[in-house]
């Protein structure tokens, strides 16, 4: 029977719970949806089962709390470790945690709809992304990636592309090939938008905002033949200016480097990210995953 | 949908149009030990009666969102049941209800200035109907505010420190508290690892924010230096040439390095240039005018230079007259 909002199914000996997500929603990663609708955590021949054909909990908030999304910021990988450069074989330890531990690593994109109340995130979803568009990330950081099966965003600000230690066109042509790394802008010069330049009046300044914001979406439209949707702040610094200028130039999203994780109502111009430093033990990359915050709301 | 899916929702439709038929207005509360659609039949009403005690228990905990998910299914399976039909619209009235007394808690707690309890009373409202736009706007307003406000306090402080605060010394006694910072940090370590370039990169990010930091300007001048001089050990004055010209934008204007270093090697790729045309003169002329136009460029003054050019010029100009 199928409804404007439930499908009520009988099982067949085939079915899984992943094979009626894919045949009804289109998508087998939702199949958490249909286990957590019908408290199941398998499907046995001959059951009733309803699949929710709408998000159940838009926004991701339920009666004992609400979800966040961490999102974490990387910068360059190396063998000799700072603030801003993370070993690999660091960075290889905070991957093996999320896959040990049951986290989700989701595309960025997905927090579009997921802002609009349009899709359900699974739990402990949490976002990779890497500033700047360091050739380190190609070396270091990308093959982890690929062993893992985790997308990523690579944050580039287009006059570093082609420079000696900045990512090439071809790389990261190849790394978005791939399927699982996408490329957003982070600026054009990386020059901060948030506030001007000494001696630099209003006309300039706009003029520089704009030019920072739409000059990488077409660079990285003409090389990689890709539209952006999303923007990191260079320093995470924003203001109202910039945000206006985004949303007329098409972003959808755009992340800043205010630590904390992000949950539905989040504004979506302004979204926190976490910096994982160089220097960072366990304890404290943990500490950036917060993906629920329990508060009793009914 | 595909025909797969088509057809087993084909198959529900009509044990349920069966029960129909067969007198099971109310559905039977038992299920059936038969073999084929009957058995199936059995199933749905094990499944009914369990959505319908599950939705009773939602409603008597005071969920009622939950409730209502289940009234919706059942209305999926017996989309002509009207009790199913009432139920969901009264518990739909009591849920918005709820989200607006919330939501009018909440918008009464922020004229308060009650920040905190105005965000648990938007979220309440949420948790009751989270399709509402009005909560989210505000929980959005409140928290751009709250990062917006976080921003400016930083670009106050900025501003207290372009005027004239040593900042790179801040760096040392690691106090770092901004990216700027970071870049700055990374910036040292890798001048310090002899990563010259790499250190301009991530410095000259720290001067976007701090452009009169007087430590990290001298940090660039020394990395551009340190590139000029290396390409002079290598016999690339012109790539030296280019280092030194950027070194200049950060130079203290007491600092006669840069200029003295540009102007050295200027006179130097002068007289090379003026060289490379005497060497070719007699076989291209061409290429002579060429290397001496560079030689007059790099040193207005270079006398021989300038005569072999004009000389160069007027032969050129006869010999184009004679063709």
């Amino acid at each position: 029977m199928e409804g404007e909002e439930f499908v009520v199914v009988a099982t067949k000996t085939s079915d899984t719970l992943q094979s009626l997500a894919k045949e009804f929603l289109g998508d087998e990663s939702r199949s958490r949806e249909i286990a957590r609708l019908n408290k199941i955590d398998r499907i046995l021949p001959g059951q009733t089962i309803a699949i929710p054909l709408q998000p159940l909990h838009p926004l991701g908030i339920y009666p004992d709390g609400y979800q966040t999304i961490p999102i974490l910021a990387y910068h360059r990988f190396g063998l000799s470790e700072s603030n801003m450069t993370v070993t690999p074989e660091s960075f290889y330890r905070q991957m093996a945690y999320l896959a040990n531990n049951d986290f989700n690593v989701i595309p960025l994109k997905d927090l579009v709809q997921f802002l609009d109340g349009k899709k359900q995130l699974p739990p402990k979803s949490v976002v990779l992304t890497f500033d700047d568009g360091y050739k380190s990330f190609y070396m270091f950081a990308y093959p982890l990636m690929l062993k893992y099966g985790f997308p990523g965003t690579v944050f580039v600000y287009s006059d570093f592309v082609n420079k000696k230690a900045g990512l090439n066109w071809s790389e990261i042509k190849e790394m978005v090939d791939s399927g699982l790394i996408d490329v957003q802008p982070h600026s054009r010069f990386h020059t901060n938008l948030g506030l001007s330049k000494i001696g630099e009046n209003e006309t300039d300044y706009m003029k520089r905002i704009e030019d920072e914001i739409t000059t990488p979406s077409r660079r990285i439209n003409k090389h990689i033949g890709r539209s952006v949707y999303g923007f990191a702040y260079p320093y995470g610094d924003s203001n109202e200016k910039v945000i206006d200028e985004l949303r007329a130039a098409g972003y959808q999203l755009a992340v800043t480097v205010q630590a904390g994780s992000n949950p539905g109502f989040a504004p979506p111009y302004l979204l926190k990210r976490t910096m994982v430093f160089g220097g960072d033990d366990m304890e404290r990359f943990v500490s950036g995953l917060r993906w629920f915050e329990e508060v009793t709301l009914r | 949908m595909k025909d797969s899916a088509q057809g087993r929702l084909l198959v529900l439709g009509m044990v349920i149009v069966l029960w129909g038929v067969s007198g099971c207005g109310r559905l039977p509360l038992k299920s059936s030990t038969a073999s084929g659609p009957k058995s199936v039949a059995g199933d749905i009403v094990i499944a009914i009666r369990a959505h319908e005690e599950q939705a009773q228990v939602y409603a008597d905990k005071g969920m009622l969102p939950e409730a209502l998910i289940e009234w919706k299914i059942l209305a999926t399976i017996r989309p002509d049941a009207a009790p199913y039909a009432e139920n969901i619209r009264r518990l739909e009235q009591r849920i918005q209800d709820a989200a607006q007394k919330h939501l009018r808690a909440g918008v009464k707690a922020l004229e308060n200035g009650k920040i905190r309890a105005a965000k648990l009373e938007f979220m309440k409202s949420l948790a009751y109907d989270p399709r509402q736009s009005t909560p989210k706007t505000y929980l959005e307003e409140m928290e751009r505010r709250a990062i917006l406000s976080i921003q400016t306090a930083k670009y106050e402080r900025i501003k207290r420190r372009r005027a004239g605060e040593k900042l790179a010394v801040q760096v040392a006694a690691a106090q770092i508290d901004e990216q700027e910072f970071y870049y700055l940090e990374q910036g040292v370590r890798l001048f310090r690892d002899g990563e010259l370039r790499n250190s301009i990169v991530e410095i000259e990010k720290f001067l976007n924010s701090y452009p009169g930091d007087p430590l990290a300007r001298q940090y660039v001048l020394d990395a551009y230096l340190g590139i000029a001089m290396e390409k002079i050990a290598s016999g690339k004055l012109d790539v030296a040439l280019v280092s030194l010209e950027k070194s200049k934008n950060y130079a203290a204007e007491d600092d006669p390095r840069p200029a003295a270093y540009i102007r050295r090697i200027k006179k130097s790729l002068a007289e090379d240039y003026y060289e490379k045309g005497q060497r070719v003169f007699r076989r291209d002329i061409d290429r002579a005018i060429e290397y001496w136009q560079r030689s007059v460029e790099y040193d207005p003054e270079h006398a021989g230079a300038q005569m072999r050019l004009s000389t160069a010029m007027k032969i050129k100009r006869k010999l184009g007259t004679l063709n």
